[in-house]
């Protein structure tokens, strides 16, 4: 093979090298760069973290004061029945346990058997009472902690839920069972419902 | 230099130019490894604001459905933000059956999840799969409605006080890593937050139900080197009110892929499936469904790369089938897994 040949070959190889690097080399450098893009979006991102809204620091202060009032305790539903007329029955539902002890949240929810719900009020437990739903054959009411004018409220002791509710069928026996899946108390993300003492059933004579 | 040399020299330098250049256009796939295949681009809604909130990325769990039956779940898509609070990923369709119709159920974390069966029809009123895919890359805008918040971690389908809780309790937390409780995942937990999630607790919004899995998921598959998909025909099985169809299975499943042909024996392979009339319960009916699973076992292990030889599988099959009518359970079909060396004929 003459030099010239091989002289030209050897060129051809290096310039088809040539460009294939050049675009591996541009493709890396496009890639870097959106790479540090991202590190400084995210490097702004992390600094504005560090700044709160007025409306997050007033929470927190009211939140830590009121921190100062309720202790961790294990609280749980409680009931007690009256008959009303003859087919109408009042059944008021109760957050109960230490006197000191605070919920942030808690759920209740009851299956009832034989049982509509004529009325349905929420009790002062809690602040607010974000759910209260009434189904057929259930009903599922949330308490929540909240800020009450300027002050940040628990949950406490006390009423949570009064309904009056009606047998369906007089004869048959009626009555509204826990469901204890759909039932919570919850006091900074963990769960202080004492299980045992939380009611099972109510019956309805 | 004489004239000749020159005019080589010429020759040369300008067809190498010419190659490097068709090499970086028409070889490109070589180098930007896998080739495009099926995909669409989903877009949906999300409730709460996102305008100012850079690089917000919401992992996502997608479950396809074709009426009844799960075809596929996909975990962790990546959901990035579009504009305002519309939110798009893609969804690798290589794999999927074309001609069926199917429906999506969507659920970002931090989010309720969505079943979606079209882009209008959703949630309760989302009965009958309606989605069509096209080959290649397409696009499909579910933003008719925004998915609800406030399922935070451990996701349980449903916004409850335990959410609440863990939200308030969160409050004046940052983390540039993000906190479950982040809804909006702007890198701090705010009253915002405990809004968003209060709004979804207060209308008792929850995961949609979607339809009843008939049909073990099936996990996006990876090629493997020996791609001999290990076939469990077990038919595709649908509550009915007709009986149960038995079927033994012998022969052979032909697989091409690679240049190379594969076989796997059928060796009296039990199966059942719930048929709703004993018409359905032929062996004319039971081939041709283990040439569906076989061509579906292909396409999830092969990726594209091998296909089912149809004729030579059919004329090896045979199945004895046995009508019992009466109520059916449905057996949920054998998870395929491609990485599992099965016996060869």
């Amino acid at each position: 093979m003459r030099k010239s040949t091989v002289f030209l070959i050897v060129l051809l190889i290096l310039t088809f090298l040539t460009l294939l690097y050049t675009k591996f080399f541009y493709e890396n450098r496009l890639k870097q760069s959106e790479r540090d893009v991202n590190t400084c979006q995210q490097k702004l991102s992390n600094s504005k973290n560090e700044v709160k809204n007025l409306n997050d620091i007033f929470f927190l202060s009211q939140k830590a004061k009121a921190e100062t009032t309720v202790k961790k305790a294990g609280l749980y539903f409680s009931y007690k029945t009256a008959k009303f007329e003859d087919n109408l029955f009042k059944i008021s539902i109760y957050l109960d346990g230490d006197e000191e002890g605070g919920a942030d949240a808690a759920d209740l929810k009851t299956n009832l058997n034989n049982l509509k719900v004529k009325y349905l009020v929420n009790g002062e437990a809690f602040p607010a009472y974000p759910r209260k739903l009434t189904e057929n054959n259930y009903i599922l009411v949330t308490g929540t902690a909240s800020l009450l004018g300027s002050k940040f409220i628990y949950g406490q002791r006390g009423l949570f839920v009064e309904l009056i509710a009606e047998k369906i069928d007089p004869l048959r026996k009626s009555e509204a069972t826990l469901d204890l899946e759909g039932t919570k108390i919850y006091l900074n993300g963990e769960s202080i419902l004492d299980e045992e003492k939380t009611f099972k059933k109510i019956l309805i004579d | 230099m004489d004239k000749t040399k020159l005019i080589t020299l010429l020759f040369f330098l300008t067809l190498s130019l010419l190659l490097a250049i068709y090499a970086n256009n028409n070889l490109k796939f070589i180098f930007q490894g896998r080739a495009a295949g099926n995909e669409t681009n989903i877009k949906i809604q999300l409730q709460g604001e996102y305008d100012k909130i850079p690089n917000v990325i919401f992992k996502t769990r997608v479950l396809i459905f074709n009426d009844a039956n799960l075809i596929r779940e996909a975990e962790d898509i990546n959901l990035t933000r579009d504009q305002k609070n519309f939110f798009k990923f893609n969804l690798d369709l290589n794999g999927l059956d074309l001609t069926k119709k199917y429906s999506l159920f969507i659920k970002p974390e931090k989010y309720l999840g969505k079943l979606f069966c079209s882009p209008s029809s959703y949630s309760k009123s989302c009965t009958t799969s309606e989605i069509v895919f096209a080959a290649g890359t397409n696009s499909l805008e579910l933003v008719f409605e925004p998915l609800f918040s406030g399922d935070v971690m451990p996701q349980d389908g449903k916004v409850t006080a335990q959410d609440i809780s863990k939200i308030m309790n969160d409050i004046g937390e940052s983390s540039p890593n993000g906190l479950s409780t982040d809804i909006n995942s702007d890198g701090r937990v705010e009253t915002v937050d405990y809004s968003l999630a209060l709004y979804s607790l207060s209308k008792n919004y929850e995961d949609d139900l979607y339809p009843q899995i008939s049909t073990t998921p099936t996990p996006i598959p990876t090629l493997s080197s020996s791609p001999t998909p290990t076939l469990a025909p077990s038919s595709t099985s649908t509550t009915g009110s007709g009986g149960t169809c038995r079927a033994t299975i012998s022969g052979k499943i032909y697989v091409k892929a690679m240049g190379q042909t594969y076989c796997s024996p059928l060796n009296n392979e039990q199966s059942q499936m719930c048929v709703t009339s004993a018409a359905d319960c032929t062996q004319v009916k039971c081939i041709d469904q283990v040439i569906i699973e076989s061509k579906n076992a292909v396409n999830i292990c092969a990726s594209g790369f091998g296909s089912l030889d149809e004729a030579a599988s059919r004329a090896t099959l045979s199945c004895q089938v046995e009508f019992v009518p009466g109520p059916c359970t449905p057996t949920p079909t054998p998870q395929i897994n491609c990485n599992e060396e099965g016996p060869s004929c």
